[in-house]
């Protein structure tokens, strides 16, 4: 590897975790544009740090940038508490304005012959080939503040970050940590647009945050998490583009981002969507199994012996191939047994049903003894209860409803007359 | 042609060009402001380019259907997976539009870096468009040679009037009550998905106009704008039009001037707009709000100044207040002063010695302002059941917000007392 590919690495890498790091709180505070407002809010300043210097001086283009962004943050919140301009239209207006008249001033400055391009002209896409020495430096530094920042007052900030009221009550001074985490989000935004452009940067302060959400409830572990992802990010997309030698490395930081995301979003334990879907899958099939058993038993009550799949499905009322894989499974865990074609429960799959349908009753016995409510009101909520009314539930209802144990109250709405 | 109608040929097409911008721009902006929508807005806007990309590396051209095409395409993707990531996520809806948008820009790049590389889809005519150079490429219609970017711009216009004409009644409901929308049978997911599209579409054409930024400018902030000098939706789009065209005018004029790029400047002039709207609006304008403020102080403290003169009046019904007295209520100073030179202005006192006298005027004023104090007072008493020493504070800020009807009412309810909780006459 050689050493400015390392270089580039580092520095990568160091934008990318701080991004992740500051980019969480404002991600999970509802203000994940935070860093795209900075970024276009940055080129005024910019180029006028250019204009002032003549040459690239890249700490005077940065205070400038720095300036620049924190006033284009400072009119946005002031737009937005002293009119009627909603958040959302105060953000687009000062963004698109602010880059405009950051534009008009880099034009006016190209087209004079002293002006050299370089620093303007990659503020869309970034540059990393140009990044050198002095340049990991500066984001090493940022980054260690950053992070060092986060780490000491992390719980301060979380407490004024997420509960103002509370914190400002406890005698923190909420301004000054939200002007503090403010300040630190247009520093990351600044010294990594050189690196990979406006647009990309807002993405940096966005993405890893929102990725890491998806693992954790724990502010710590995902603010550790946002930064780890960052860094990735940044490290693997240079060395993805360094072999795509025409893409704009930041595009790619972003895209592995972007897959990191994906990944998160559809992986993730609990949280993740394979996850919930394999949790609503077994939860239905676990209703589809308890409502067939109900009604074996219930058409047992009426004096018929088992029933055909066609008759259970109609009388649980569920697709077709459902029940079939479903009754599939029950024979498997000995809950049903097929004998001609017809299904029965076993003895096991009696005693849950009979449980079942006593919880059903009683519940609607409660419903319409104890809270007055009509008859043919009272099904579907006892439908839905029905699975979750536990064994010492069931026990308490009879309890209060003065019934001997192991009564099995007759339907309160006989087959026939069913909602 | 050097000109037409008597301007210089190229000047006329890149404001022509920017000011149907302005206009598609103001009216579908006027929408997207209202329903807090501008975010989703800017991200569109970034989110074509892989759908332009696309249809470039697949047709070899930039002519406007298949571009237009591409565009839709990424619109549509980008709101299903704005969608999805908003479902699933436990982040708002700010986070996925901004995974969203910069992904798919980042995208975008990538393809315009692999297909196009070699190709004028550059850095400038990204954030800039083409403005400047407008009036290169004609098309002949009718005789007369349009720029071809213009005309699409024109064609566009057209069907968003249209549409936006056609759609008006959904529109406007859809924006402001879209639940009473859905019970009269309209479909606001229908209204929504048309605005979106015509967003794309605005964003994709006008792109290759005027680049980026001034899309975004053009939808947020003349509408924006408008959005603080009227409250009546018709007139905000008609503003959010004006001053599109307007912009479009000053910002190419100013272009010139200081021979910079024009979109950054039309950019900067509606950014001036809105700066002027917000501070000059009437209503809702920053200087409009001030001076009603200061004006109903004045006309509370002069109030308050009369009832208090009213309050001294003997058996023989005269009032008289120790000029002390009163700048001491008003905690002295330049305060002070100002309330009593204001009611001297007003003719509704004199100051005759060391006391302060009502005129008639001032009398009959003070007298009033006592009535709807101590109806107010016996108000609270009665039927909000306060005790006799807690209700002076509150009736004493209700008092100037009564007028005469309410006075009558609060009387007629409490059968016409005469007497407030404190034993003092009401008249």
């Amino acid at each position: 590897m050689s050493y400015n590919t390392a270089i580039v690495l580092v520095g990568t890498g160091l934008l990318g975790m701080a991004g992740g790091v500051v980019g969480t709180f404002a991600v999970l505070r509802g203000r994940s544009l935070v860093g795209d407002a900075v970024a276009h809010s940055a080129l005024p300043g910019l180029t006028l740090g250019f204009m002032l210097v003549g040459t690239k001086s890249f700490p005077v283009m940065l205070a400038g940038a720095a300036i620049s962004g924190m006033f284009g943050m400072w009119l946005i919140g002031w737009l937005s508490r002293n009119t009627r301009i909603k958040a959302d239209a105060a953000t687009g207006a000062v963004l698109s304005v602010l880059f405009g008249l950051g534009l008009v001033m880099s034009s006016a400055v190209q087209n004079d012959p002293s002006g050299s391009q370089a620093g303007l002209d990659s503020f869309l896409l970034g540059k990393t080939a140009g990044m050198i020495s002095s340049d990991v430096f500066t984001l090493a530094i940022v980054g260690a503040v950053v992070v060092a920042l986060v780490g000491l007052m992390f719980k301060e900030f979380k407490l004024a970050v997420f509960d103002s009221a509370f914190a400002k009550a406890s005698g923190l001074p909420v301004a000054l940590l939200d002007t503090i985490l403010m300040a630190m989000i247009v520093a990351t935004t600044v010294v990594g647009l050189p690196a990979v452009g406006v647009v990309l940067m807002a993405a940096l302060l966005v993405i890893p945050g929102a990725s890491a959400r998806f693992w954790s409830n724990d502010l710590g572990q995902i603010v550790v998490l946002a930064g780890a992802f960052g860094a990735i990010s940044g490290v693997v997309g240079t060395l993805g583009s360094a072999t795509w030698s025409d893409v704009p490395a930041g595009a790619v930081i972003v895209l592995t981002g972007a897959g990191i995301f994906m990944i998160s979003m559809l992986f993730a334990p609990e949280r993740g969507i394979l996850h919930k879907v394999v949790r609503n899958t077994t939860f239905s099939i676990h209703m589809t199994r308890d409502h067939i058993l109900k009604a074996l038993i219930e058409s047992a009550e009426t004096g018929s012996t088992g029933m055909s799949q066609k008759s259970l499905a109609k009388a649980v009322a569920g697709p077709g191939l459902t029940i079939q894989i479903v009754l599939a499974l029950m024979q498997l865990h000995k809950l049903v047994e097929t004998r001609n074609a017809l299904v029965f429960p076993t003895a096991t799959g009696r005693d849950k049903g009979i449980h079942l349908v006593k919880a059903h009753r009683l519940w609607e016995f409660y419903l319409i003894n104890e809270m007055d409510i009509a008859k043919d009101h009272v099904h579907r909520d006892a439908d839905e209860l029905e699975h979750v009314l536990s064994p010492e539930i069931v026990a308490e209802l009879e309890r209060r409803l003065a019934l001997e144990n192991n009564t099995v109250l007759p339907s309160a709405h006989p087959v026939g007359e069913d909602s | 042609m050097d000109t037409i109608l008597g301007i210089n040929a190229i000047a006329f097409w890149i404001v022509a060009t920017g000011a149907l911008v302005g206009i598609s721009g103001g009216i579908l902006g006027s929408f997207l402001v209202l329903r807090r929508m501008s975010m989703i807005a800017d991200a569109i806007s970034h989110s074509v380019l892989p759908g332009i990309a696309l249809a470039f590396a697949l047709t070899g051209s930039r002519a406007p259907i298949p571009i237009l095409l591409g565009a839709l395409f990424a619109g549509l993707v980008t709101v299903a997976l704005t969608e999805a990531i908003r479902r699933y996520a436990k982040v708002g809806e700010d986070a996925a539009i901004g995974v969203v948008f910069t992904t798919m820009f980042a995208l975008g790049v990538v393809m315009v870096s692999r297909f196009s590389a070699n190709v004028d889809l550059d850095t400038d005519c990204i954030l800039s468009g083409v403005l400047e150079t407008a009036a290169l490429e004609t098309v002949n219609v009718m005789g007369l040679d349009i720029p071809s970017i213009t005309l699409n711009m024109a064609i566009l216009t057209l069907v968003i009037v249209s549409i936006v004409f056609l759609l008006w009644k959904e529109l406007k409901l859809v924006a402001f009550d879209p639940d009473l929308a859905k019970t009269l049978g309209f479909r606001p997911k229908f209204v929504n998905a048309i605005l979106m599209f015509l967003v794309a579409a605005f964003s994709v054409m006008a792109f290759e106009a005027v680049g980026t930024i001034l899309v975004v400018a053009m939808l947020i902030v003349p509408a924006t704008a408008a959005y603080m000098l009227t409250n009546r939706l018709s007139i905000m789009v008609i503003l959010a039009v004006a001053i599109g065209i307007s912009s479009a005018f000053l910002g190419r004029h100013a272009a010139f001037l200081l021979d910079t790029t024009v979109a950054g400047m039309i950019a900067v002039a509606t950014g001036i707009h809105l700066v002027l709207a917000v501070f000059f609006g009437p209503e809702h304008g920053y200087l409009a709000r001030k001076i009603a403020n200061a004006r109903l102080a004045v006309q509370t403290n002069i109030e308050d100044l009369l009832a208090m003169i009213v309050r001294t009046r003997g058996t023989d019904g005269a009032c008289s207040l120790p000029l002390e007295t009163a700048h001491k209520a008003f905690g002295g100073g330049l305060r002070a002063r100002g309330v009593i030179i204001g009611a001297r202005f007003m003719r509704l006192v004199e100051v005759k010695g060391i006391a302060i006298k009502p005129t008639r005027e001032g009398a009959r004023k003070g007298m009033e302002q006592l009535r709807k104090h101590r109806l107010w007072e016996t108000w609270l008493a009665e039927r909000c059941g306060l005790p006799a020493d807690h209700v002076h504070e509150p009736a004493h800020r209700m008092e100037h917000f009564i007028d005469e009807n309410l006075a009558d009412m609060v009387a007629d309810d409490l059968g016409r007392p005469t007497v407030d909780p404190h034993g003092r006459e009401i008249v």
